[in-house]
């Protein structure tokens, strides 16, 4: 921060930076060629989802945590009933989880799709939204909103709705996909096999800010596959790996001035999580289709530029793409047991014989923008009596103020207009949910 | 055949704001032609656009303050209502009803766009719909069958 920048005086102050979820500030100072402050101001009022879970059934908290978020409500659904079922000890069985990974690719692709479609590719093809794009490359709209679709209606097949899953429970699936649905599923996806091509052509084209920084990246990780749904946490700081339960040995969550969000930090000032820190972590992981995307892309780990972040998420596009395939074509083959379907809450009779042990358990799953922790402490009936949800945006938050103070004087030579689009470029490459991240401020009373 | 979509868009949560998707919970127990279907819209324009494809006409119903005695419903025609105008403001959470289907029809995804406004009481935090507006639901399940 002591460097002479070349520029004596500098003022940016970006209020609601738009393409993002929710509402962040980029707040940019040079004063006597000193970068006094430069960082991303979080200014929603928090949400409480935490104390708003206290007191209520483990049966019924994935519903409401899924509001978090009305584009990863599958992921707070699912991290939701892995915490409560882990708390009380409660195993799945491998159906139960095979599905489950299911529908968080169908998650994925619709957030990533979301993301580089609507929020970046504006940036790439040199026009200030997507709605000029309607104009010059209406077949690009047109092609996003397809894609979208079909996420949603696996969705909707899978989880009973397009946001907002309902059929996902403790202990299980209280609908399975009949044979025809599952089809169904197949067919959307391999109607998509040519549009994912037309992706990956457009991102060819898109030039992408030459910036590195190599921070620590942090992902769930797995011995038998590119972890999304199960695995443990890792970071490339540290040898081996730590169990969800233990995640606040990696993510050190604390508060700062500028913003109602939380930061977070483990070996260094801060670390990454999200498209970007899974592929350095776990790129050998990635199936053929992926990694094909991702020579065709020239995208190669190590990558310690952020901006690489979004096609990051292009190559996961595909890996989820032909994974469901794979999933889907595991069910077609061997069948799905239908004797495993639950009811949302226990019968009567299940009742009976349902052991709740009380305790504490953690579920971490990949959501699309990071590892996403919810641990809950229940009670011997089943209640919730203390919840934390640490979520990835969050963890984000002090990578992004870092890269920026180093950004920012690799950039300074030029205009004021052009520094403010790449540091609004940046801050997006994060693809940052700022609604999701807001969830909870300690008010602490002298 | 005019296959035609019939979107109810709003929040549930936010009392008389809920009157779409409550009009359509009703519609549901119905049988209807063949070329109608019926979608209960989310808050999101984006989630809303993406279900338009493949229909030649739209109605959307929703509660709109259109300055009229509460409980009035009136059927405007989109060509008569201000286009909205975009700027690089855009946000995916933030896409208003106008703004969708202004895209709408720069994307030629329809036609012909019909709205269904009804003059809420009151769109304060709530589940319920006030007396006023839970009374016209069968009111407005007859305007709308008009528009098929």
């Amino acid at each position: 921060m002591s460097e002479k920048l070349s520029k004596k005086a500098l003022d940016i102050n970006v209020e609601h930076l738009t393409r993002v979820e929710g509402h962040g500030n980029i707040v940019i100072n040079v004063k006597e060629g000193k970068l006094e402050k430069c960082q991303l101001e979080i200014v929603e009022a928090p949400r409480f989802f935490e104390a708003m879970v206290r007191g209520r059934s483990m049966f019924e908290v994935q519903h409401i945590t899924s509001r978090i978020c009305g584009i990863c409500s599958t992921g707070h659904c699912t991290a939701s009933v892995k915490a409560s079922e882990d708390a009380i000890g409660f195993k799945v069985s491998e159906q139960t989880k095979l599905l489950r990974k299911l529908l968080l690719h169908y998650e994925t692709l619709d957030s990533h799709l979301l993301h580089a479609y609507f929020l970046v590719a504006p940036d790439a093809l040199g026009v200030p939204s997507v709605l000029p794009l309607v104009e010059t490359h209406k077949e690009v709209v047109m092609r996003a909103l397809r894609m979208k679709k079909g996420y949603s209606d696996m969705c909707d097949i899978l989880a009973g709705r397009h946001t907002h899953p309902i059929t996902i429970c403790p202990r299980g699936w209280t609908k399975l996909p009949s044979k025809k649905e599952l089809e169904a599923m197949k067919e959307i996806l391999l109607s998509q096999v040519e549009d994912l091509a037309e992706t990956v052509n457009i991102f060819q084209s898109v030039k992408l800010p030459k910036f590195e920084r190599e921070t620590e990246y942090v992902a769930l990780t797995h011995s038998g596959e590119y972890a999304f749904y199960e695995g443990d946490i890792t970071t490339t700081d540290i040898d081996g790996t730590i169990t969800p339960r233990e995640y606040k040995e990696v993510i050190h969550e604390y508060h700062v001035a500028h913003s109602t969000a939380k930061h977070s930090k483990n070996k260094r000032g801060s670390y990454m999580v999200g498209a970007l820190a899974r592929a350095n972590v776990n790129f050998e992981q990635l199936n053929d289709e992926a990694k094909a995307v991702a020579s065709a892309l020239n995208f190669k780990t190590p990558c310690y530029n952020p901006f690489m972040n979004t096609v990051a998420q292009v190559v996961e596009i595909a890996h989820c793409m032909y994974d469901s395939i794979r999933i889907i074509d595991h069910f077609i083959e061997k069948g799905i047991d239908y004797n495993e379907a639950v009811t949302s809450w226990p019968t009567k009779d299940e009742w009976q014989s349902f052991e709740v042990k009380p305790g504490t358990g953690a579920g971490a799953v990949e959501v699309p923008r990071g590892v996403l922790v919810h641990e809950y402490t229940i009670d011997k009936k089943g209640v919730v009596e203390k919840a934390n949800c640490c979520i990835p945006t969050n963890q984000n938050l002090a990578n992004i103020d870092l890269d920026m103070k180093k950004l920012i004087p690799e950039i300074i030579g030029k205009t004021k207009e052009e520094i403010t689009l790449f540091s609004e470029m940046l801050v997006r490459a994060y693809d940052p949910c700022i609604s999701c991240s807001v969830h909870m401020l300690d008010v602490k009373f002298v | 055949m005019i296959n035609t979509l019939i979107a109810g868009v709003g929040s549930i949560l936010m009392g008389d704001d809920g009157i779409g998707v409550r009009v359509i919970e009703e519609l549901e127990k119905e049988i209807l032609p063949e070329n109608v279907r019926l979608h209960s819209g989310d808050v999101s324009g984006l989630d809303l656009l993406k279900v338009f494809p493949g229909f030649d006409s739209i109605v959307i119903i929703d509660a709109a303050d259109m300055g009229e005695e509460a409980g009035s419903i009136k059927v405007l025609n989109f060509d008569s209502i201000k286009k909205a105008q975009f700027n690089d403001q855009f946000s995916t959470h933030g896409m208003a009803l106008l703004e969708t289907l202004t895209l709408a029809e720069k994307l030629d995804l329809a036609e012909n766009i019909k709205i269904v406004g009804v003059q809420p009481v009151s769109t304060d935090f709530s589940l319920e719909l006030s007396d006023i507006i839970k009374e016209k639901i069968p009111e407005i399940i007859e305007v709308v069958k008009t528009l098929y």
